[in-house]
């Protein structure tokens, strides 16, 4: 092992002496991703048990530079989604992809609350804890307003 | 078993992962003679092995003596402070950063009861969020992992609310949390319970307005033993490839039971290099005692000076409200004109 040590770059030495860590792989949202619809709308609840999952066609994020990070969504974003054979946008609410900024939660699951194009949730109910910090943004102040529980 | 915390991840078969695997291989097949490691232990273990080897082939480590109390945690400093201690890899060890960091982070003491908790205690961390109803978040939960060495040492809760599984990971001298509260001293089997995610939601789900547990004094911290059953039909990680002892596992096939311990390099347990690699040197654990030690004692003067003990007395009297002033400016103005 030392051998290969010399020869082998340096990342290597990572796996031959670091014992594993658990860290959750990169669970963002991105097209195609699937995700569950946390609504009281009828859309939502038909959409939920149609034969095709609620799927993320397309994610509306603004970036200066032409990163991977416009391609992927995460907690707070507005995405668009195909649900029950339409198009609908959305905000994402849930996000399995872990965060490293203070007091941001992962989720179990992918969650998604549907608005307009205005940026009005269709539902008047939220069936699903959000994070707290949807409070502090004004596009998804709306969105808090409905919601039930704070994580 | 050393507390290690690292980046890496070993539960996913990464690109670095097949590199290595691939380069070893290449490597060996220039080493003749060899055979590969799971038959170098498939023939140690075999009937004929035992005849050729002898006693050697008997010499497995010791069982876990199930007699002794393992009720009691040893109250070394690096089971209490596993964030004082620094990273096992010596190239990215700065002493002087890990000198300023460790001051910074008896300051942080100062100021807050960090306490001792372990994998498994069960934590209600409470943090400023200034658009909260009473300015405060609050959150309870299980304490799943620890990682991250010095002042970023982080930890993470998880807990089911409202039949969703939610993981907050909390920085434990993040200067925005006012309090953290242990609600269940304890420990796991194992040092990551990212297991629980696979589990039934009854081994996750505690409620936010749970009462502390209270210990007798001078217990040691309680082991539980749970086995957690592995219910989920989709597995995040291959949990049967590491050697997880607080999980029950459903019956699995012969070829994943097969690869699971190939995966598993039995021959690590002797390893004694490896485990000298990640442990933390004795001359620098007895710098990090020392500085613990003087803490301790700094907080203990700190706690007698500090403002709660030592009574304020006003040089001024308290000032008046408006109605107070008025009626003084009344006063005097009657006064004058008198």
């Amino acid at each position: 092992m030392n051998i290969l040590g010399k020869l082998l770059p340096t990342t290597i030495d990572f796996i031959t002496y670091r014992s594993f860590s658990m860290t959750v792989p990169l669970y963002h949202l991105q097209k195609v991703s699937r995700v569950h619809v946390v609504d009281n709308s009828k859309l939502a609840l038909d959409g939920n048990v149609y034969k095709r999952m609620p799927r993320i066609i397309h994610c509306y994020k603004k970036n200066n530079n032409l990163t991977r990070t416009r391609l992927t969504a995460g907690l707070g974003d507005k995405v668009l989604l195909a649900i029950k054979g339409q198009m609908k946008k959305a905000i994402i609410v849930g996000c399995q992809q872990r965060i490293r900024k203070p007091n941001v939660p992962q989720f179990d699951k992918n969650n998604v609350v549907l608005i307009d194009d205005d940026g009005n949730p269709i539902g008047t109910r939220i069936l699903a804890p959000i994070p707290a910090f949807f409070r502090t943004r004004g596009d998804l102040a709306k969105i808090a307003a409905i919601a039930t529980t704070f994580v | 078993m050393a507390l290690s915390f690292s980046t890496t991840n070993k539960f996913l078969l990464n690109n670095q992962q097949i590199l290595r695997s691939v380069l070893i291989l290449s490597v060996r097949y220039k080493q003749r003679g060899h055979i590969a490691d799971h038959l170098v232990e498939h023939h140690r273990q075999s009937a004929l092995g035992k005849l050729k080897n002898g006693a050697a082939v008997d010499a497995f480590p010791p069982k876990d003596d199930t007699t002794k109390d393992l009720r009691t945690t040893p109250h070394d400093f690096k089971y209490v402070y596993p964030d004082f201690l620094p990273n096992p890899i010596p190239y990215l060890r700065d002493r002087i950063l890990e000198k300023l960091e460790r001051k910074d982070m008896f300051r942080r003491r100062q100021q807050i009861d960090i306490p001792e908790f372990y994998v498994g205690s069960i934590l209600a961390v409470t943090s400023a969020d200034p658009y909260a109803p009473n300015r405060r978040h609050r959150f309870v939960g299980i304490c799943i992992q620890r990682e991250r060495h010095g002042l970023k040492h982080q930890f993470t809760l998880r807990n089911i609310v409202d039949g969703l599984g939610v993981e907050i990971s909390y920085e434990l001298y993040n200067p925005t949390i006012t309090k953290i509260e242990v609600l269940k001293l304890e420990r796991r089997l194992d040092e990551n319970l990212a297991y629980l995610r696979d589990a039934p939601p009854e081994y996750c789900t505690f409620p936010f307005d749970m009462e502390p547990v209270k210990l007798p004094p001078g217990a040691g911290v309680p082991l539980n033993t749970i086995q957690v059953p592995i219910t989920s039909t989709h597995w995040q990680y291959k949990w049967e490839r590491h050697d997880l002892k607080g999980i029950l596992l459903p019956s699995l096939p012969r070829s994943v039971r097969k690869a699971a311990e190939r995966f598993g390099e039995p021959w690590r347990q002797w390893d004694i290099m490896r485990q000298y690699r990640t442990e933390i040197h004795d001359d620098d654990k007895a710098e990090i005692y020392e500085d613990i030690e003087k803490h301790k004692e700094d907080l203990a003067q700190y706690r007698i000076d500090s403002k709660e003990n030592v009574k304020i007395t006003r040089a001024r009297p308290k000032a008046a409200g408006r109605k107070a002033i008025l009626d003084n400016s009344n006063r005097s103005n009657m006064s004058t004109s008198k």
